[in-house]
């Protein structure tokens, strides 16, 4: 099978599993009634009006047509208003959602980066020297990892790192990371996403990421001081999260270096080196990859805990705000991002699988 | 069949499994880290039990003490080794660390076994189905599972306690919904391997009901892989639990004797830089006491795992 | 090396073991049989006799931990594939056996035996379905192989065809006629008329040798230098197999080491994607092209782009041949290499294997259960129990005048179609343990003639005619060899 009709077939797959979401949304937004009211918050003070709104929201009718409406909303971008008494009252959730959703995308990707570039060589280099000194700290070390608490760590990696009085970092390292844009110490922003101040003076980020905006100004300064702020926190979840990559590279590779065709591939005179980083990790990349599908859930976890104690304005401190402040409308809204996230994370891993083991296109 | 029946033959099933593995269990105490994440979880346990006899008063509620010799303690957390009352310490607002360690392991512990018990319950029972059956409503279930799997569980768990309100059964209900799943492809991919084996076929040939096979031949054969997978949950629920208290998203008050609780009252959210400072055992003790624990399992669960996957094993 | 009669490969008591958690697995005891050039020696035995682990232990590729070869001796020529191999490890015999790695030793050996696997012994396996890599193609792995032993040859081979073309060329341009072929492309060229592939094969290759000659000719001088280097490497290594002080080994093994980090193995998969490949590669990719033409695969330009899951059983087993024969072995090993066939195409697969000991000349040991394959193939075969071997002997001979009572009992348990009146005789009991075997020699719990002797002491192994030898007491009292 070509590889895009492979891609096609996965998308397809994927139309339950998004329906089956966004049900379970709207049944919780339902119970609330949630989501599109808080539109008209405030506006609706007699019974009349109310009968309006209903009706413009089709809140009378049946329970398909609603849903069917509400999924309209939600794929147009009608997401409703962030609601009063949170940080941002008034402003439109979908807009909200494009400011928060940097920060966050930002610091998943890296820790995503960061446990791939850990926890695979760890994995080969364990099942290499199995049964060895190497191999039992390796295992050892990534499974105290796991079980750390990732608040806990947060918590002593901002203060460590970060903070300039408790902190083991030379000083000048510590205060580097809030020299250039005067932000605060225990996380840059304060809650608020910090304006970027572009060369030419006016407030302005391009896309939002500020690791590339600030590249985009070739502000390298303030550059680095964006990734020294984001490296920490993603740090903290990619050590929380890498143990089951770990387990799960060093699984395969035995399997995979057991296997008859790297028998085959000695017998060609192959050199044990290439035996292992040609034969046997190629496939064990493959099957290693359905694993960071698995583990992705666990990661926005991570993300969403880590976010909060490093305070960085992203979906995990919207949401945490929002339950706070019973800002029904963007608790929904960040639990459909985030599940929205998942399954594309997922569906980006079984591309990546196909490309990697051309066996799975077959099915 | 008479339930009856069901049962004992389901306890003989399992009776000759477990004899079957005192080889495996050997190989269980041959590795030392194995052995020792067992002892942990076992101590574990037994603080569980005892622990809030031995720190008395309520059993699920840390007493606070904001004044003791007449020393308010919120501004005055100078070594608190001193005081006989407090042996581990306090936090802010006087929470005794050693009162809210014992109390904790109960709260914590009951509170994880429900969830992944329920967790592995449910998703053993759907799994059976789905294997079993198949069919539309086995392809229902596996979708579901699908569906399941692709939420983040910390936001799950707060929209639900935002939506439903802050209370324990909604906590444990948004948390179980998380984890059945794994058990139902555990059992789902055990059922579809087991069926295919001859002396299943040789049953269900003979007319055994698919009850009786599932009883007698499938859920012993699941059973390893569950255990393992519940001692490997049995962790992240831990963890959880003590991130969603932490952040605060609690159904009891600020005394409720969970670990999770007690590190945010060690730190009072956004302090952590001079909690750390100024009395750093507040927050390393309750951190580590949860480390230590859910390492313990970790190191079991995978010493378990090792033992009983016949390709690891040498 | 040379010589066309004499031994291809000597085993002398060669002893392997594994050491496992319930204890020592005497896999091997003193197995010793010799080779002959060009010809068929089939090793018989049931499940678990130690065929395979013969195959491997002369491969060196018994998975350790837990399998050690103790000792013994494998003789190439004059050259002792297994030298040193009791310096690699300390065994230290306890209650449980412990084994302490010297990993420079080992290294520095294996690095000599990559030199030996695949270009002076290969190898074709059991399971086709599982021998090749899944995830690359089969192109992938073959030229993998030639990259890995001859790149000389290849660049050769180029270099030839492009002097080739550039003489041509001043000759067309004096005004004269060619068609005279000299040099390496000649008999390249030759090779391929001799497969009698047809007229498209022929001109595929053709078209390929120009277009590499002519990417050769372009950048003449990088290409003449990659030579150069090729053939000093090989120079080097062919010393490593003579006698060479410690000193000077060490030496030249530093300098090849590095020059294997060079070896690029890394990229190959991506220049084989390449539209364009450059001249080493597209020679490489023409060479596996005529040996999947040679294993008599049809449509063989078009095999190359696939990936193993894509072929049959069959064909892919006729790619593991390839493999196996593409850098011109002197000894093949086959690990039953027919069982997990279908009869016909094991039938093409053993013709295959005849054609090609008739053809290279390569001498090849075919492992095998089945006595049929044995009766087809073999010139000599060797008997193998319990890691022993217990007989040899010309394969007409062991048929018509089995000596060993072993041999005896497993020719009395083929069924017999043109005999339906006899009955099946059946060696009783079932193969020792090996991890503690029978005292003495190790078939006597089950033999119908043991007496107190066979309990008590090993049998040597006696020469009871020419070429037969069988270890037996009840042969002992005659001639020891």
């Amino acid at each position: 099978m070509k590889l895009y009709v492979y891609i096609i077939r996965r998308v397809l797959l994927l139309i339950p599993v998004i329906i089956g979401v966004t049900l379970i949304t709207f049944y919780l937004s339902h119970l609330n009634i949630g989501l599109l009211v808080t539109e008209y918050e405030g506006k609706i003070h007699t019974y009349a009006q109310r009968v309006i709104v209903m009706k413009e929201l089709h809140l009378n009718g049946p329970v398909w047509a609603q849903y069917l409406y509400y999924l309209g909303a939600l794929f147009t971008g009608k997401w409703g208003f962030v609601s009063p008494g949170d940080i941002d009252p008034g402003v439109p959730v979908f807009t909200e959602f494009l400011k928060r959703f940097p920060p966050t995308a930002e610091l998943a990707l890296l820790a995503t980066l960061l446990i791939l570039v850990m926890g695979l060589p760890l994995g080969v280099l364990s099942a290499v020297r199995k049964d060895r000194a190497t191999d039992h700290a390796t295992r050892l070390g990534a499974m105290a990892a796991v079980s750390i608490p990732s608040f806990w760590l947060g918590l002593l990696v901002l203060n460590f790192m970060l903070a300039p009085t408790v902190s083991f970092l030379p000083h000048w390292l510590v205060l580097y990371g809030n020299g250039q844009l005067n932000w605060s110490v225990y996380g840059y922003w304060h809650g608020k996403i910090a304006p970027f101040v572009s060369p030419t003076g006016g407030l302005s980020q391009p896309t939002g990421f500020l690791l590339i905006d600030t590249l985009v100004y070739g502000d390298f300064p303030a550059f680095f001081n964006a990734l020294w702020y984001v490296f920490w926190p993603s740090l903290v979840v990619a050590l929380t999260t890498f143990g089951v990559i770990i387990r799960f590279m060093r699984s395969s590779m035995l399997e995979n270096l057991g296997q008859d065709y790297v028998r085959t591939a000695r017998s060609k005179g192959v050199p044990e080196q290439f035996v292992i980083k040609k034969h046997a990790r190629r496939n064990a990349l493959g099957s290693s990859t359905t694993v960071m599908g698995l583990i992705f859930a666990s990661l926005l976890s991570g993300v969403v805990v880590t976010e909060i104690v490093f305070s960085r304005p992203g979906m995990g401190t919207w949401l945490y705000q929002a339950a706070y402040n019973n800002d029904m409308v963007s608790v929904m809204a960040t639990t459909f991002v985030f599940t929205v996230v998942i399954v594309a994370a997922n569906l980006i891993v079984d591309i990546m699988y196909s490309y990697l083991d051309p066996r799975v296109r077959l099915e | 069949m008479t339930t009856e029946s069901v049962g004992s033959e389901f306890s003989r099933a399992l009776k000759k499994r477990l004899e079957s593995s005192k080889r495996s269990f050997y190989f269980l105490t041959r590795s030392p880290l194995a052995t020792i994440g067992l002892a942990i979880v076992i101590f574990y346990v037994i603080l569980a039990i005892i622990g809030p006899r031995l720190a008395g008063g309520n059993p699920s509620v840390m007493t606070a003490y904001p004044i003791y010799h007449g020393q308010p303690i919120i501004f005055n957390p100078i070594p608190p080794f001193e005081y006989a009352k407090f042996p581990l310490g306090t936090t802010i607002g006087g929470y005794s660390i050693y009162e809210g360690v014992l109390k904790g392991a109960r709260v914590d512990l009951e509170l994880a076994s429900i969830i992944v018990f329920s967790g592995a319950l449910i998703g053993t029972v759907l799994g059976s189905i789905a294997g079993y059956k198949g069919g539309a409503l086995g392809e229902a279930i596996m979708r579901g599972t699908d569906i399941f799997l692709s939420l983040p569980y910390i936001v799950l768990a707060v929209a639900f306690l935002t939506v439903f309100g802050r209370y324990e059964s909604v906590m444990i209900e948004s948390l179980i919904l998380i984890w059945w799943p794994t058990y139902t492809r555990i059992v789902r991919g055990q059922v579809l391997s087991v069926r295919e084996q001859k002396y299943v076929e040789a049953s269900v040939a003979a007319g055994s009901s698919s009850l009786r096979t599932v009883i007698k031949h499938i859920i012993p054969n699941s059973i390893y892989p569950i255990f393992v997978q519940i001692s490997l949950d049995f962790g992240n629920v831990i963890l959880t639990l003590a991130s969603l208290f932490y952040l605060g998203f609690t159904f009891a008050g600020p005394g409720f004797a969970e670990w999770g609780n007690l590190l945010s009252r060690a730190t009072s959210a956004g302090t952590g830089g001079a909690a750390l400072e100024s009395y750093p055992w507040a927050v390393t003790i309750p951190g580590l006491v949860i480390l230590i624990f859910v390492l313990a399992l970790n190191l079991f669960g995978d010493g378990l795992r090792d033992v009983l996957d016949p390709r690891m094993r040498r | 090396m040379n010589k066309l009669v004499g031994e291809a490969l000597v085993v002398k008591d060669l002893k392997t073991q594994f050491f496992i958690y319930d204890g020592v697995v005497k896999s091997l005891e003193d197995v010793s049989f010799v080779l002959k050039k060009g010809e068929v020696l089939g090793i018989v035995g049931e499940t678990g006799c130690g065929k395979s682990v013969t195959a491997y232990s002369i491969m060196r590729l018994i998975p350790d931990p837990p399998g050690r070869i103790i000792s013994g001796q494998i003789k190439m020529g004059d050259y002792d594939l297994i030298k040193g191999i009791d310096q690699e490890v300390d065994i230290i015999l306890k209650k449980r056996p412990k084994i302490r790695h010297h990993n420079k030793i080992i290294k520095k050996n294996e690095y000599l035996y990559n030199k030996i696997r695949g270009r002076y012994i290969s190898m074709i396996f059991q399971e086709p379905m599982a021998a090749l890599n899944p995830v690359f193609t089969v192109e992938d792995q073959i030229v993998e192989s030639l990259y890995l032993h001859s790149k000389t040859k290849i660049l050769r081979v180029i270099k030839s065809a492009s002097e080739h073309i550039s003489d041509l060329q001043s000759f067309k341009d004096k005004g004269g006629i060619t068609s005279e072929l000299s040099g390496e492309i000649g008999a390249e060229l030759q090779k391929i008329k001799i497969q009698k592939k047809g007229f498209e094969s022929e001109e595929k290759h053709l078209e390929m040798l120009i277009d590499e000659a002519t990417k050769y000719l372009a950048k003449k001088d990088k290409y003449d230098e990659m030579l150069k280097e090729s053939i000093e490497v090989d120079s080097l290594e062919g010393t490593l197999f003579g006698n060479v002080s410690e000193e000077e080994r060490a030496r030249i093994l530093k300098v090849l080491s590095k020059e294997a980090k060079k070896s690029h193995l890394m990229g190959l998969t991506k220049r084989l994607k390449k539209k364009n490949p450059d001249p080493v590669i597209s020679e490489a990719r023409r060479e596996a092209f005529g040996l999947l033409e040679s294993v008599n695969i049809p449509n063989a330009f078009q095999i190359l782009k696939n990936y193993p899951h894509e072929l049959s059983g069959g064909m892919l087993q006729r790619v593991v041949i390839a493999i196996a024969l593409s850098n011109d072995p002197q000894i093949l090993i086959a690990d039953e290499p027919t069982t997990a066939l279908d009869v016909t195409i094991q039938a093409q697969i053993l013709e295959l294997l005849r054609d090609l000991r008739k053809n290279r000349g390569t001498s090849i040991i075919l492992i095998t259960h089945d006595l049929g394959v044995i009766a087809e193939m073999c010139d000599r075969v060797a008997v193998m129990y319990a890691g022993n071997v217990v007989e040899t002997a010309p394969a007409i001979e062991l048929f018509h005048n089995p000596k060993h009572p072993y041999t005896i009992g497993l020719l009395q348990s083929i069924p017999r179609i043109d005999d339906p009146t006899k009955k099946l005789n059946i060696i009783r009991g079932t193969v020792p343990n090996l991890i503690k075997p029978p005292t003495g020699c190790r078939f006597n719990p089950r033999c119908q003639f043991a007496f107190d002797r066979c309990i008590v002491e090993i049998p040597p192994t006696i020469e009871t005619s020419d070429g037969h030898t069988v270890a037996c007491h009840l042969f002992s009292g005659k001639e020891v060899r």
